[in-house]
């Protein structure tokens, strides 16, 4: 076992020579497949950076193989769901705040899922404001999320196949992922629409809640059956909720271990990568599965061992996935931990009943989103995070246009003050945009500083 | 406008079998760039940030799909010690090779590309181009391959004699060659580039089939399985000639065959099922003193080449040449953009 540190992309390349050729060519998605030899993924970030994901020049990565691992099976996720096209598979689009549909897709054979909205990390990625010009073509311009990212992508056609089809929320669900689904509608894209009732959080209308929503998932296995020419069935069901019980297990668990103990045993950026694997298991739920269970395994290893990163010690929580990643590395840079995340995607957390009605259980899945009902909600998911990571003090990356941002960020400022944690609130800046940028950090760095102050003061 | 794919989308989909919105035309443009950027070659040739400005110029001149680095196939012999002649208006040619005897293999050294010759020109004009296009433009660095760069260890003419008369020292030659590519391209990639590998004089318009068997086309695989490794899509180009070679391409493992004096009807039938093919319109036809009409041979080209199974990429056959009239290439690249796949989303 390697002494966990965080490295550059040069570094993982010069250490990728040593990984036998063996591993490598073992490392394989969609496994199912004969002669695939373009489903290899064990590839450093130096591969995916000269395709031109020039933020992974700037980016630290935790040094294990099983990070490697990740690094490379969530990289190639926009080949893979290409590659599941020529394959034969068939390939669905889930939009907007869902995440909980995905198990059902799964259960069909040779079909797979991808998560249009997780666009929104590219132009971070690229370092580039071409998926952002494309969507401002259609009126959706900087006062839209970073979410209409994926309106380019449909625009461009260049960045994942035509979608056999095309599932997304309508009701109470995020306004501005619903613009970017009205705009791509418009452009030639069909829509399987699924409503999200608003989750009033009265006990009593719960029942009434969850069958809307199990009518409307039994709508969507019907059209699952039309465009797989398979029929349903509890089985297939049954065994992929299996799988993903045990993917949202392994993903409970990293985050828990990456809280505890004295020093901190991954880094924040792949533990993002672990969290958000809920979302569409990046096209293959049976390989991402292994991935994450070697992840866990080499966390687990650590923190057996006391193992982790020196310097970072000041625990933060943090709120709202940043689309840009490098924020995430410099908060560790500055000596921070995030211990805890309310990353908006709650609906992903919970784990099935395995034995009950397949479409009620989804729906109950649902009602636990984020994002469904009133801020209140949304506070006690945070202040409920809080009390399990025991964090010093919050971050919230919020977004500049997103409609939910503006909303809740007071009422979670204030909760948290209320429970006497220094709160941190700041908008990401997009791509390209220096200036702002160091801003950000300087807040940042300004933030970590005083919780170490109040630390001492506390301790004095 | 609207849906317009850029050429680094362009080359994505080509790269995993998929259809883009039209081939990614792609003419060697490199040294040319310095006379639409109106700097010299000596300028070009040992300044990166030269070297990248006059690239950019070239790029928004022609609107082309892709970034050149390149300078001569002489750029790792010379990090070795060979001696090079710079020259204002042309190319850089071998003056003095290191080794005037095979007494001294031993003592050549493996270069660092950050500090010896003028690879660090290189690092330097990949680095800004990836910085300030990478993006939208892939960035590709020309990696002359063992053959070509042994040749300038030893001279031409001598390294040719030593595969005759001392195959012992001209593979030493080829090998010491190989693992200072295998260093560069590391670099290169590390700055943000994809290597392309030339192999100039392991055309058949100057060594035979057995020849290339021997001393070529190992090294080449070699330096390609070790890009391999990386998942990176390796482009081989070889200049003149290669007609009689042409089964034993695919061997090298390239993923593309960037192709000069050969008839495209031919490289189709014999490899287009397994290599992406990238060609090959004559340089020559781009001088102003040619009658040949860019419209004609181009559309012959193109029409031939989009047929290909493995994908096709329109371009020269070698590089632009240094003084090619505008108005040729112009002609060239826009008919390349009005191509069309029938097949895509």
């Amino acid at each position: 076992m390697t002494e966990p540190r965080q490295i550059d992309f040069r570094e993982w390349h010069r250490f990728f020579k040593k990984i036998p050729e063996e591993t490598v060519e073992e490392t394989r998605y969609y496994r199912h497949l004969p002669n695939a030899e373009w489903s290899q993924y064990l590839f450093p970030p130096s591969t995916h950076m000269v395709y031109g994901n020039r933020l992974l020049r700037k980016l630290l990565f935790d040094n294990s193989p099983a990070a490697l691992r990740l690094w490379g099976f969530v990289l190639s996720e926009g080949e893979r769901i290409y590659r599941a096209r020529q394959a034969g598979m068939k390939v669905v689009a889930v939009m907007g705040d869902l995440g909980a549909v995905t198990p059902l897709v799964y259960s069909f054979p040779d079909t797979i899922a991808f998560y249009p909205d997780c666009l929104w990390w590219t132009p971070f990625l690229m370092e580039s404001r071409v998926l952002f010009d494309e969507a401002a073509e259609y009126g959706l311009g900087d006062d839209c999320c970073f979410v209409r990212a994926a309106l380019g992508a449909f625009s461009k056609k260049a960045y994942f196949p035509r979608p056999d089809l095309s599932i997304a929320t309508v009701g109470a669900t995020c306004d501005d992922m619903a613009a970017v689904i009205s705009e791509a509608e418009l452009i030639g894209n069909e829509i399987h629409y699924f409503e999200l009732p608003h989750r009033n959080d009265i006990e009593s209308d719960f029942d009434d809640l969850k069958n809307f929503l199990a009518e409307q998932y039994r709508e969507l296995s019907a059209r699952l059956e039309d465009i797989t020419g398979s029929g349903f069935s509890r089985e297939h069901f049954r065994q992929t909720v299996k799988k993903v019980n045990r993917l949202r297990w392994l993903i409970a668990e990293c985050k828990r271990l990456c809280g505890d103990g004295e020093k901190n045993p991954m880094g924040a950026v792949e533990m993002m990568d672990i969290e958000f694997s809920a979302l569409s298991y990046y096209g293959d739920l049976k390989e991402c599965l292994a991935v994450l269970e070697g992840s866990h395994t080499e966390i687990a290893l650590r923190r057996a061992r006391g193992k982790g990163y020196s310097g970072q010690d000041i625990r933060l929580l943090w709120l709202t996935p940043p689309a840009d990643p490098l924020l995430l590395n410099y908060a560790e840079e500055l000596g921070g931990r995030i211990v805890g995340t309310e990353y908006i995607i709650n609906q992903t957390t919970p784990l099935f009943n395995e034995e009950g009605d397949p479409f009620e259980i989804l729906a109950e899945n649902q009602l636990q989103a984020s994002l469904m009902g009133s801020s209140d909600f949304r506070v006690k998911l945070i202040l409920n995070e809080l009390e399990k990571s025991r964090a010093e003090g919050a971050i919230i990356s919020g977004v500049f246009g997103s409609s939910h941002c503006p909303y809740e960020t007071v009422p979670i400022v204030n909760a948290l003050r209320n429970a006497g944690i220094p709160t941190l609130a700041f908008d990401v800046v997009a791509p390209g945009k220096k200036r702002m940028q160091s801003q950000v950090f300087n807040r940042m760095e300004a933030f970590i500083e005083s919780l170490r102050a109040r630390r001492k003061r506390h301790a004095g | 406008m609207r849906g317009e794919m850029n050429p680094r989308e362009r080359w994505s989909l080509l790269l995993i079998d998929e259809f883009p919105d039209r081939p990614p035309v792609f003419p060697l443009v490199t040294s040319h760039a310095a006379n639409v950027f109106g700097c010299d070659l000596i300028q070009y040739c040992t300044d990166g940030k030269i070297l990248a400005e006059a690239q950019l110029a070239a790029q928004r001149y022609y609107g082309h799909d892709g970034l050149s680095v390149f300078t001569d196939v002489g750029i790792i012999a010379e990090a070795f010690g060979s001696s090079y002649h710079l020259r204002e208006f042309d190319v850089p040619i071998l003056d003095q090779p290191v080794l005037s005897d095979l007494s001294n293999i031993d003592s050549l050294q493996i270069p660092d590309p950050g500090s010896n010759g003028r690879l660090p020109v290189y690092l330097e004009a990949i680095d800004l181009l990836f910085r300030r296009a990478g993006d939208v433009l892939p960035v590709f660095a020309y990696i002359p391959c063992p053959f070509t760069t042994a040749a300038g260890l030893r001279g031409v003419e001598n390294f040719l004699i030593d595969t005759m008369m001392n195959p012992e020292a001209a593979h030493l030659m080829l090998d010491i060659s190989c693992r200072a590519a295998e260093r560069f391209c590391d670099e290169c990639i590390l700055a943000g580039a994809l290597p392309i590998l030339v192999d100039p004089l392991a055309s058949g318009s100057v060594i035979s089939r057995r020849s290339f068997k021997e001393f070529a086309a190992p090294y080449q695989r070699n330096l390609i399985r070790c890009l391999h490794r990386y998942d990176l899509d390796i482009m081989l180009h070889i200049c003149g000639d290669t007609s009689n070679m042409l089964d034993l391409i695919p061997g090298t493992g390239a993923d593309l065959f960037s192709f000069d004096q050969v008839d495209i009807n031919a490289v189709l039938d014999e490899i287009g099922d397994r290599v992406r093919l990238v060609g090959n319109l004559p340089p020559n036809n781009l001088l102003a003193s040619s009658s040949m009409s860019i419209e004609e041979n181009t559309d012959i080209i193109l029409s031939k080449g989009l047929k290909n199974p493995k994908g096709y990429v329109l371009s020269t056959g070698c590089e632009v040449p240094i003084k090619c009239e505008h108005r040729k290439l112009q002609a060239m690249i826009n008919l390349g953009k009005t191509a069309r796949y029938e097949n895509g989303w």
